[in-house]
């Protein structure tokens, strides 16, 4: 495994804001069924999806839809009934817990809603973090780490602890955490879920810049269309299945659908 | 690898120092049990050097001749009229038997004793002018018992320290005179301190007067139930023991299937008792004090599964960036470890200062071998490690998702 992981660096320095060709996440009639028997949840219905490296992907859906047991599977916390999910060609049904671990920590970088720092960690901590279970020396973390933080402006707050820090500092903070491996996708599950319109906006600013800057492939959970415009293609799921896979409308575009209107009528 | 472990390590200490109070109270259960057990040994190991030091200085060429009633059976004759032994027997010993030095007759009893300003209950001991030289006694002041003082019954006494002091206060009670009974006694000769002797009695707690004084003039017998002898030399106490039973059983006419009317004890077989007793007692603290590491450990195993189900999330992030279940183990073995082994450690410190002051507090020297300390030290490693496990086990088979999902 570790020579998949390790050969597929073939990350080029293009200016072009062009999706490249290599497809980093594939999808292949993925299912996924929760407490199989009577009352089995299907829950993924024969997913195909590839996101291509450089992407800005969101996906959409009403809870229930199954869009956080894609994120899950996406990032490498659970794994398919059936079907197949590649990340940067390596095959992760194949892989044990423990490689399951070690791809979560060099490919994917996670954002969440509620920012997951650890609470009694100070900010640079955190920010290590990762560095510390890929092996790298201290020297070299710390340098890692702050210059992580500098790139989301918080560097000066990086003896604090989160919980002396506002939301919106905290997801810069885990922002930087998720970058710090150079994860070759970067997970984000309504990332802008926990804060106000405002720094949302400053959040989604550093997202598209990640994209157009760095060209991180970036697949982005919501519910929110304001969220999903930043976005270069949105699908939408409803239950467990993909009813729209499009490009993100611009300016004068057709509209972002509206999940809402979407999601299965409660009984 | 090893700068994984270190890394574990730092994070491990960072989180006992964030939970200062919760890791102090954990560690109770440690420091408890590693210093109970390095006071309890050390202390029962100081007592037992104290024994077999005191009694080696008593000397270990020390005999006693001890009168046994054979006919009901009874076990030792003190204050009966009919003792089997005499003063006759002592002499005899004394000249005949070539591996004894000295040999004596001894009475005890304990008197009502005053003096002109205080009284008090003392064991008065008749003896012999051998007495002081077999029990290497020697005197600081006035002068020691003689053979004419024996012969002639003479109201004459030495005595002890104590005694002394509880008679006469600061005053020298040389040439004063006590009363005991009816009786008189001069004071003759102040012994020298010899403090307390193996069975915790304070030797210096004495009077000493001319055997027949006792036998004659206290109790009304005329032969003493005790014969005190010496050995020639520690090596010969043995030889000096079968000389004397010998002797005695021909002097007391018993027939080869008859039993011995009396009985010889050494200090030699005492010395051996109290190692015996020490040892077992030592190993009984050290087991009773096992215990109580064990109950530090089931403390630290309760504080590790209490911490488990707490950080769960935290866990749960651990695993979302990439924590494998090795560093999740990792991690929180280490914090049992380190919380074990700064207990452990504490418990070393206290123990040490334990058993010194208790030592100190009841006379003894403390033995501290530096094995006791290991012993303790691992021991209380392994058991945070042994609890530990557990909850680590339940910390790594977390699935990542649930874990943080978890509030």
């Amino acid at each position: 495994m570790s020579e998949t992981l390790e050969t597929t660096d073939s990350q080029t320095a293009s200016t072009n804001r062009q999706v490249g060709d290599k497809v980093m996440v594939e999808l292949r009639d993925l299912h996924k069924i929760y407490d199989a028997g009577v009352n089995a949840v299907h829950a993924l219905r024969g997913l195909n999806i590839n996101v291509h490296e450089g992407e800005y992907m969101a996906i959409m859906g009403a809870s229930g839809s199954g869009k956080s047991t894609l994120l899950n599977i996406l990032g490498a916390l659970d794994v398919p009934s059936s079907g197949t999910f590649r990340l940067a060609d390596q095959l992760t049904s194949d892989l044990s817990r423990d490689e399951l671990a070690a791809l979560r920590n060099k490919y994917i970088g996670f954002i969440f809603q509620n920012f997951n720092l650890l609470a009694r960690s100070t900010v640079l901590e955190n920010v290590e973090l990762p560095m510390v279970y890929a092996g790298v020396s201290a020297k070299q973390r710390r340098e890692s780490a702050m210059a992580a933080l500098k790139k989301v402006d918080i560097a000066d707050r990086s003896h604090h602890l989160p919980s002396q820090i506002s939301g919106g500092q905290q997801q810069r903070v885990a922002i930087a955490r998720s970058l710090v491996n150079n994860p070759r996708v970067l997970l984000a599950d309504e990332p802008t879920g926990n804060l106000d319109t405002h720094t949302s906006g400053e959040i989604m600013k550093i997202l598209r810049e990640l994209h157009e800057v760095e060209h991180l492939t970036i697949i982005l959970v919501t519910h929110d269309p304001g969220v999903a415009a930043f976005s270069q293609r949105v699908i939408v799921l409803r239950d467990g299945e993909i009813i729209a896979d499009q490009p993100t409308p611009r300016c004068g575009g057709p509209k972002v659908p509206d999940v809402r209107a979407l999601s299965v009528p409660e009984a | 690898m090893f700068a994984l472990w270190i890394e574990c390590l730092k994070m491990g200490l960072r989180e006992l120092w964030r939970h200062r109070l919760r890791s102090f109270l954990t560690m109770i259960g440690m420091i408890m049990g590693v210093s109970v057990v390095i006071i309890c040994v050390s202390v029962v190991q100081g007592v037992k050097e104290s024994l077999i030091g005191d009694i080696r200085k008593a000397g270990r060429n020390m005999m006693f001749v001890i009168s046994e009633d054979t006919k009901k059976n009874k076990g030792p004759v003190t204050t009966k009229a009919d003792s089997n032994l005499s003063q006759a027997d002592a002499r005899a010993i004394e000249q005949e038997c070539d591996a004894v030095s000295m040999a004596g007759g001894v009475q005890v009893m304990t008197l009502q004793v005053t003096s002109d300003s205080d009284n008090a209950t003392i064991p008065v001991t008749g003896a012999t002018h051998k007495y002081t030289s077999i029990r290497n006694w020697g005197i600081i002041e006035g002068r020691d018992l003689e053979p004419f003082d024996i012969v002639a019954r003479r109201r004459v006494c030495l005595m002890g320290q104590t005694a002394e002091r509880a008679l006469f206060g600061d005053r020298n009670p040389v040439n004063r005179t006590i009363r005991v009974g009816q009786m008189s006694l001069k004071v003759v000769g102040i012994l020298e301190p010899k403090g307390f002797n193996p069975l915790g009695v304070d030797e210096d707690n004495v009077i000493i007067v001319p055997l027949p004084i006792v036998l004659r003039d206290v109790l009304g017998i005329k032969e003493p139930t005790v014969i005190l002898c010496s050995a020639v030399s520690d090596e010969d106490v043995e030889l000096a023991v079968s000389q004397i039973s010998d002797l005695l059983r021909q002097r007391h006419g018993l027939s080869e299937i008859d039993q011995n009317d009396f009985k010889v004890t050494t200090l030699k077989e005492k010395e051996e008792q109290a190692r015996t007793v020490s040892n077992q007692m030592t190993l009984l603290m050290f087991f009773l004090a096992l215990v109580s590491l064990l109950v530090g450990g089931v403390g630290i195993m309760n504080i590790m599964l209490v911490a488990v189900t707490e950080r769960t999330r935290e866990i749960g992030i651990r695993m979302a960036i990439g924590a494998s279940t090795k560093a999740i183990n990792r991690q929180f073995l280490i914090e049992a470890a380190v919380i074990s082994t700064a207990g452990g450690s504490v418990g070393v410190v206290l123990g040490i200062a334990g058993a010194a002051g208790i030592a100190n507090a009841i006379g003894v020297e403390p033995l501290m071998s530096p094995a006791i300390v290991i012993i303790a030290t691992s021991f209380s490693a392994g058991v945070g490690l042994l609890f530990g496990l557990l909850p680590t086990r339940r910390a790594a088979a977390l699935n990542p998702i649930d874990a943080l999902r978890h509030d």
